[in-house]
């Protein structure tokens, strides 16, 4: 019993994290220029990951630490990709690539 | 003369390659990993956490060094990433001796990952060399790098930093030092290309070269303190 209000503890609060740090990377985009916001975001999105991986590597026989960690790879894989595709279709070198209001300038 | 034109339609090459040099470089760590008895859950688990890393701390390194003007992947960074990914995931197993062989297999497959990468460099025309119209220059056309001749530096680094990689694999059971000095080697064989990019051009070292000398510098230290250690 103890365990498992343990483990619903450590997932929520990793859930926060990976939330707090999601919000600032979809919403901080246009000001990465001004503020550390995209360093914030991956801090947190590191620290709630590796707090769920910390739990199903302790507790493996839960359940909901493995939906939380399947969410969170999806969620890492859309961002990686929009990441990429950014940085790769930039040659400007300026902010409005990664805010997704590339010209083809 | 090998000619490259950097318009593109709907693929771009670069972040294929990037994602090539990822899911090449995951899977070797992982087969590594569950042979040297990493359990099988913890090596997936750092094939999820390695690659976000390893692109957030090479995006954050550009942003810092630049200022906060430019993104980018940065190669040195990309590899404090993958180092942090394993550390965290061996100090989240809670044995002492993961710690030792991830960062080990981490070593051993991250010049693979670089020559992978390199490719994408080279297609995309970023990252190229100093002009030259010499054997084997590269003649880049298109929007992104408008028309020049420049020396293959990204292709040098593809086929040297493979050839690391193969020597390090086929090494690192002859030999106990070999993943020191095939970390020395990479970072040495690193700041010596960088002299051949474009970018270099006016500046005595760059950026890169001096976390180079630094990674070379920390891993002698490392070197020296542990054979003093054997010997105590």
């Amino acid at each position: 019993m103890n365990e498992n209000r343990n483990v619903i503890l450590l997932s929520l609060l990793s859930l926060l994290l990976f939330a707090s740090g999601a919000v600032n990377l979809i919403f901080g985009w246009k000001y990465y220029a001004m503020s550390a916001v995209f360093i914030i975001s991956g801090l947190l999105l590191y620290f709630g990951t590796s707090l769920i991986i910390f739990i199903c590597v302790r507790f493996p026989e839960k359940r909901l630490p493995k939906i939380l960690l399947a969410v969170y790879a999806l969620f890492f894989l859309v961002i990686v990709i929009r990441i990429l595709y950014a940085t790769a279709i930039c040659t400007c070198s300026c902010i409005n690539c990664m805010s997704g209001n590339y010209s083809g300038e | 003369m090998i000619e490259i034109n950097t318009d593109y339609d709907l693929i771009p090459p670069y972040p294929v390659m990037i994602i090539l040099s990822f899911l090449a470089g995951l899977v070797v760590m992982y087969i590594l990993n569950l042979r040297d008895g990493i359990r099988k859950n913890v090596a997936g688990y750092l094939c999820l956490l390695a690659p976000v890393m390893s692109i957030f701390f090479g995006m954050v390194l550009t942003y810092v060094s630049s200022g906060g003007k430019y993104f980018g992947l940065s190669s040195v960074g990309g590899l404090a990433g993958m180092y942090a990914a394993s550390l965290t995931l061996a100090l989240i197993s809670g044995k002492s001796g993961e710690i030792s062989i991830m960062l080990k297999n981490c070593t051993l497959i991250l010049p693979l990952m670089y020559s992978i990468s390199k490719i994408g460099c080279l297609l995309a025309g970023c990252c190229h060399g100093i002009s030259y119209h010499g054997a084997f220059s590269i003649h880049y056309t298109g929007k992104n790098t408008n028309t020049m001749d420049v020396f293959p530096v990204q292709l040098t680094e593809t086929v040297l930093f493979l050839i690391i990689f193969l020597l390090g694999m086929l090494l690192q059971k002859k030999n106990r030092n070999t993943v020191p000095i095939i970390f020395i080697v990479s970072a040495l064989t690193k700041f010596l290309l960088d002299f051949l990019r474009e970018s270099h051009t006016g500046e005595i070292i760059s950026f890169t070269q001096m976390l180079c000398l630094l990674l070379i510098l920390t891993e002698i230290i490392i070197l020296i303190y542990r054979k003093h250690k054997n010997q105590v």
